[in-house]
């Protein structure tokens, strides 16, 4: 029978925006270990690692949003950043986003206050519903001081919020 | 007197992986990045059943 805990409030200062952001194709992570509530764990495929994607300071939001529909859940994951200053550098690392979303991307999102989300895979559908890239919009901006970059949207639809990651981001 | 036997091992299915957890409580080379192979000691391996609760690791 379902019930409720209810919720105590600390008292802390915390801090808005995300600091860091690794991706990975989905066929390179094996699965994430779960340690309630927590994954306590990612295990990779021999020797595949999180690739770290740069962004604009303050450029990033990590975004949840829940509905409710016909009794049922959804969870939309979706983050959205800018990488700034257009060139062949930016242009292939927006490519390779794009042509890695067909199979799908699973991304750990460091917040500011320290904290890692594991965006891309859940308990309910493990691998099966990752990030795909939503949107690229690239501009030059019109006036000189105008931002000139690329907006990158992910997204990911799942009906479990995002869990925290409590290991360490396998990079090198 | 007989040594003791090996109490964690590895499932066949996991060997080859590589898992990535906190930082262990002791010194190891590879620190938090555990290749899920032989060389694994029965430490790494108690570790990350006991600690991690890892799912790739189990009692003989």
């Amino acid at each position: 029978m379902a019930s409720l805990t209810g919720y105590t409030q600390t008292c802390a200062l915390q801090s808005g925006g995300v600091k860091k952001l690794h991706l990975a194709i989905v066929a390179d992570v094996a699965s994430f270990t779960f340690a309630t509530p927590d994954y306590s764990a990612a295990t990779m495929v021999n020797t595949k690692v999180f690739k770290e994607y740069q962004f604009e300071l303050d450029s990033f939001e990590l975004k949840e949003d829940v509905t409710i529909e016909n009794k049922c859940k959804k969870i939309v994951h979706s983050i959205v950043f800018f990488l700034a200053k257009l060139s062949s550098t930016l242009r292939a690392a927006v490519d390779e986003i794009a042509t890695n979303s067909d199979c799908g991307l699973i991304a750990i999102a460091e917040d500011n206050n320290g904290n890692k989300w594991v965006l891309g895979y859940s308990e309910n559908f493990l691998k099966v519903r990752p990030l795909y890239l939503k949107s690229g919009a690239g501009t030059t901006g019109k006036k000189l001081t105008d931002a000139n970059g690329v907006t990158l949207t992910l997204e990911a639809e799942d009906n479990e919020l995002m869990r925290l990651f409590t290991g360490t981001v396998p990079i090198t | 007197m007989e040594k003791d036997k090996p109490k964690y091992s590895i499932k066949p299915e996991y060997i080859g992986k590589e898992a990535w957890t906190s930082q262990p409580p002791y010194e190891r080379k590879d620190g938090a990045k555990f290749t899920l192979n032989e060389k694994l000691s029965q430490k790494d391996l108690a570790f990350l059943f006991e600690v991690i609760g890892y799912e790739g690791i189990e009692i003989k």
